[in-house]
């Protein structure tokens, strides 16, 4: 049977002008950090947190208008397993990295 | 009385379908999650190894910029297309959305591409992922994304076949949206690669 129940698209040129917008936005914040990278216009501490800021932005844009993701009740359980993922994910992070540090320090390893 | 009858089955195909539907789709779901862990796994070893390059070259020596940001605007723009071939299929029309999803599996082919041409001059100027633990964990970890964008590929080639052969019906519906959530999180993964792998790296 070729019946589908198939999500509202009554604003289908509203979503594509919405689509081109983003797209714009995700390229300028693509191109933004490399252009901050090669050309150094700032220092290291404020570029670093530029790219931080670039890639959250980035991240937050995909999720919203790509994977279609909100705060609705219907997607209730989709945001808590990637709150679940995300904090597995820190402890994986800052963990292994805290190790390998009191692990260097402990060696008295020579600092690279 | 017939006519009753048809609809009141319709209606529970409909509902059945729903229900199918997002429960399929909570499912893939729950998958990328747990792939995001795989991800955040390697990149603490990316971030771990970083520094141990045994004589070899660091970072900021083997990347080149032009091809990475090639990649990312190759990447970024098969996810744009991919969102067109979607908008297309939920008007059920069936060419176009065929033409977007060609589109799309060409770019992310480019991208492919740009990224073995990258890693095979590495391996010929003698820096494989032999050489130091930097190089070993930023082979496996542009190589786990490459491999899932072969599958996607693959992926979007079954796609493509299928829309041709059923047209689109609520099956093939709900693979297109599982396909969708899946290019759209290669995406946010390589966000993440040319964020944390090549940028900051070549910072600090």
């Amino acid at each position: 049977m070729n019946y589908c129940h198939i999500r509202n698209t009554s604003c289908f040129f509203k979503k594509y002008f919405l689509y081109i917008i983003n797209f714009v936005i995700l390229i300028i914040l693509t191109v933004l950090p490399f252009m901050l990278v090669i050309r150094k216009f700032f220092s290291k501490e404020i570029t670093l947190i530029l790219i931080l800021l670039c890639l959250i932005i980035q991240v937050l844009i995909h999720i919203k208008f790509f994977l279609h993701l909100n705060l609705s009740n219907k997607y209730k359980w989709n945001v808590i397993s990637i709150i679940f993922a995300f904090v597995i994910s820190t402890i994986i992070l800052s963990g292994s990295y805290w190790v390998i540090k009191s692990l260097n320090h402990n060696m008295y390893s020579v600092e690279v | 009385m017939l006519n009753n009858l048809v609809n009141k089955k319709i209606d529970t195909i409909k509902l059945n379908s729903n229900l199918l539907n997002s429960n399929k789709l909570f499912g893939f779901w729950l998958y990328l999650m747990s792939d995001c862990i795989i991800f955040a796994t390697l990149f603490s070893v990316y971030i771990v190894m970083k520094n141990n390059v045994a004589h070899g070259p660091s970072g900021p020596e083997i990347f080149n910029f032009f091809m990475i940001i090639l990649e990312s605007l190759f990447l970024l723009f098969s996810s744009f297309t991919f969102s067109f071939s979607l908008l297309n299929v939920e008007k059920y029309n069936i060419n176009k959305s065929i033409l977007w999803l060609s589109i799309t599996f060409l770019l992310g082919t480019s991208f492919l591409l740009l990224e073995m041409f990258e890693l095979y001059n590495l391996i010929t100027i003698g820096y494989g992922p032999s050489h130091s633990g930097f190089l070993s964990a930023f082979f496996t970890l542009l190589l786990t994304h490459s491999i899932h964008v072969i599958t996607a590929l693959i992926w979007i080639l079954v796609m493509i076949r299928q829309i041709i052969s059923f047209g689109i019906t609520c099956k093939v519906y709900t693979r297109i949206l599982c396909l969708s959530l899946f290019w759209h999180f290669l995406d946010i993964v390589w966000v993440f690669v040319f964020s944390i792998v090549y940028l900051i790296g070549e910072t600090l």
